[in-house]
This record gives C-alpha cells, structure tokens and sequence, in this order.
C-alpha cells in the first residue's frame, strides 16, 4: 500500500480533502495507514524493528518506552482487551511488548481522540504494564494519563525524521525508511514543506486579466526571487470612516 | 481582443490554473507547518484556533486567498510553592496567517503600489493586545478605499493599519517563492514574528528583526 501511494498510484486517498471523501466510521486511512506501518514492521529482523520504532514514536517517546537494545519488540495489531466496567472490549491501535512493558501506540489519521480513550486504553492494559503512551497524529493529549507519561507525534513529525536519516547501505531497513518517507510525502498529513515546485514556463508570457482583478501570478515563472519595491504614499484617513 | 490575444490570454489561464493544481499539496503543507510551529513552545505553545478564511472560489481550497487565525494565549506562572489548578490562558493578541495568489478584488480607483498587489505572497499579520476578536481579513489587503487610507509602511517591511493615529495592527509579506522549506518558514515567518508580536513598539525592531528577511517593502 505505501507502494502505491507513494508512487502516486493511489495517492488520492490519502492526499488533500481526503477526510472529506470517507465520513463517519467509513473512514479507512486509519486502519490502512497503521496495518502498512506496524505491519510491515511486524515482518522485519529484531534489530530493524527496533531502530523503526525508534524512528515512528522518536526519541523522547522511545527512551520512555524503555526497550532494550537488544530487544525483540512484539508487535501487536488491534488487540481486543476486556474493557473497564460498563464497556466490553477496549482495542488499542498498536501494542508494543518490550521486556516487562508495554507501550500503547494510538494512531490518529484525521480523526479526533474519542473522551477517556487513552484512559481506558491504560486500564485495560493495566497501568502498572504500560511504559508510555504515544498518539500518531494531530489529537491533544495531556503530558500524562495516569500517571504514564503520554507522547503527540504528528506524522509530519516522523517524516523529518525520516528524511533525516540517512544509511548509505541499501539494507532492506534503509528500503523501508524510503519508503516510508516518499509515502507519508504524497499525504496531506505527512508531507513535509519543500518549497513549491516551480511552476511551467510559459514561454516568457507574463498575463494580467484587467477586468477581473485577479492576475495568473503562477502563470510567470520566477528565475530566482527578486524584491519589488515600489512607490508608496502614506493616504491619509478618509472622514467617517 | 483579437482571436489571437483570446487563445493567449486562454493559454496562459490554462498554465495557470495548472500550476496551482501542481502546487496546492504543498500551499496545504506550508500551512499546515505553520500552523504546527506556532504551537510549539519555541514559537508560541499556546494557541486557540479562531477559524479560516476562504477567499473565493468555489474549488475549495485552491481560492485565490487563504487565511487562518490563531489566538496567543499567555498562561501565568504559578509561583514557587504555590498549589492548585494552573491559571486559566488569558488572551493576548491574535495572528493571522494569509497565502495570497492574487487579487480577490480590484481597487476602487487607482491601485495603490503595494508590492503584495501583483504577486503570491505569504502575509503574516497580528492585532497585539486583543482578546481575540480582532483579526487581519483577507479582504484587508485589497486595495478597497478603506484598506488604502488605513494600511501605512512603519519602515523595514513592516506594515501597520492605524485610525486616528493608532496602531491597531500589523504584518509584513514574503514572496511566497523565497520560502523554500521549513528552515526557511521559520527564519523569515515564525522567528521574526515572535519577536515582533513580543515588542511594545514593534517598528522600533523592525529594522533589526527583519534584516535578511525578504519582505516586501516599497522603494524608498
């Protein structure tokens, strides 16, 4: 799927005025978006696991979460957990086991948090089990939930790290960073600003419309940015107004 | 017109509406950006979103202008040793965030000169000491009869709009070109904003603030 959207086969999903197109509850990106990432990350060697973590939930939420270097993290999707009094299950995004801990790993994708949903997340896995809480996405969260310190990481925010990383050998991890990377660039939520892309020449023809008032500006293309400085004439205040 | 200038002019809109489809991705990614720099602590931390702005168009976002505001919210520090709930955020100005691709309107008369009038423009601007009920519209920066007899160059790129000789609020406005990924949203947008938005008397370090920022200002 991250093929795909990258390589802007179905990059529609998931780009600008997506949320639009699915209301309610038939809204897939979520699910989507956290199946290709964690799943894919399920499928790697412990050692790869373990730095994509690292890379998805950053370093303060990973140095929270406390795994050991030479961990092998178990990755799991969806889990149903017996929910708290009065609601039947309660079903966490991602739950990531490390030696002894658990980190909650909720992923948001144009949605908001639902009232109590990291709370409940917590009680059901059991406050004492759980190292850190970490949202995927642009919902607020308080700095902790009782008592487990809570992380907000955008996804903008794994796309610099993701960019920011480089390994010069073509290891099947350094595969799915750029993966990754050229995926969350083709979503409205993860692309990272680059400046616009310079637009079409249109053969030197610079166009006004006069009677609209609104001149193609885009239509000229800028060789390089040049300061307009014009006249100007402070106008006084008009009368009554 | 003659046929020819008709197939022109057609071409060029073409290109034009071309190259803003091609662009609008990253017009979305610059704002949103912005607006998540605003909420980091470096910047701002506390804000209140107060709403966007759609300037025209039917298509959605791809508008000729776009603004979003935001409000500042100062929270107060609890004293050493002091207990309770933290302060409740007091407002304390509001900013007002503008992609503007070209004009919405035509000026009633004569144009005035301004630099933002005839190309895109990122337009930063803020009310400072509001309770978040004053913000910059994208109408603002048309030349209508009541823009051009409020709105002044302060010197340095900045901009002010005053009545009866009050300052009631300012901006400034950046080649949207020159913005060529986020170091560059906050070097020339978020950095001098802050500093701006800080000042009691913002033309006062305006000169300072803005030197190697290439805002757009008018000849001399």
């Amino acid at each position: 799927m991250m093929e795909a959207v990258g390589r802007r086969k179905a990059h529609w999903l998931f780009n600008a005025g997506s949320d639009k197109n699915f209301l309610g509850k038939r809204r897939p990106q979520e699910d989507m978006v956290t199946s290709a990432v964690f799943g894919s990350i399920r499928l790697m060697s412990p050692k790869d696991r373990l730095k994509a973590i690292e890379l998805l939930l950053g370093r303060d939420a990973f140095s929270a979460s406390d795994f050991a270097e030479d961990q092998d993290i178990a990755v799991d999707l969806w889990p149903k957990l017996n929910g708290p009094a009065g609601r039947r299950h309660v079903e966490p995004d991602v739950l990531l086991h490390g030696a002894g801990k658990t980190t909650i790993v909720e992923v948001k994708w144009h949605a908001p948090l639902s009232e109590r949903q990291l709370e409940q997340q917590i009680e059901a896995v059991g406050v004492e089990n759980v190292g850190a809480v970490i949202l995927l996405g642009e919902a607020g969260i308080e700095e902790d939930e009782l008592g487990v310190p809570c992380f907000r990481r955008t996804w903008r925010d794994v796309s610099r790290d993701l960019k920011n990383w480089c390994e010069a050998a073509r290891t099947p991890l350094a595969r799915w960073v750029e993966t990754m990377r050229a995926f969350l660039q083709e979503t409205d939520m993860g692309r990272i600003f680059n400046g616009l892309p310079v637009p079409n020449d249109l053969g030197n023809v610079a166009f006004r419309f006069k009677s609209t008032g609104r001149p193609p500006w885009f239509g000229q293309v800028p060789k390089d940015v040049q300061l307009v400085r014009y006249a100007f004439e402070r106008h006084k205040l008009k009368e009554n107004s | 017109m003659t046929i020819e200038e008709m197939i022109d002019r057609g071409q060029a809109l073409h290109r034009s509406a071309e190259n803003l489809r091609r662009s609008a991705a990253d017009l979305d990614a610059l704002l949103q950006t912005l607006w998540e720099q605003l909420q980091d602590e470096t910047f701002f931390g506390d804000v209140a979103e107060l709403g966007d702005e759609d300037g025209g168009g039917d298509a959605e976002w791809v508008a000729p202008a776009y603004a979003y505001n935001a409000g500042i919210l100062s929270r107060t520090a609890r004293a050493p040793g002091q207990k309770g709930r933290s302060t409740k955020p007091k407002p304390v100005g509001t900013l007002t965030m503008v992609t503007r691709l070209c004009s919405s309107k035509e000026a009633d008369g004569e144009a005035p000169e301004w630099p933002w009038l005839n190309q895109a423009c990122l337009i930063i601007g803020w009310h400072p000491h509001s309770n978040h009920e004053d913000l910059w519209a994208i109408e603002d920066f048309d030349p209508t009869d009541e823009s051009q007899a409020c709105i002044s160059h302060a010197g340095d790129g900045l901009w002010v709009w005053s009545e009866e000789e009050d300052d009631y609020a300012y901006f400034y406005a950046l080649p949207i070109f020159a913005l060529t990924d986020e170091d560059a949203l906050k070097n020339f947008a978020l950095r001098p904003l802050k500093a701006l938005f800080n000042a009691d008397d913002p033309k006062s370090i305006a000169k300072e603030t803005l030197r190697g920022v290439p805002v757009l200002s008018p000849s001399s």
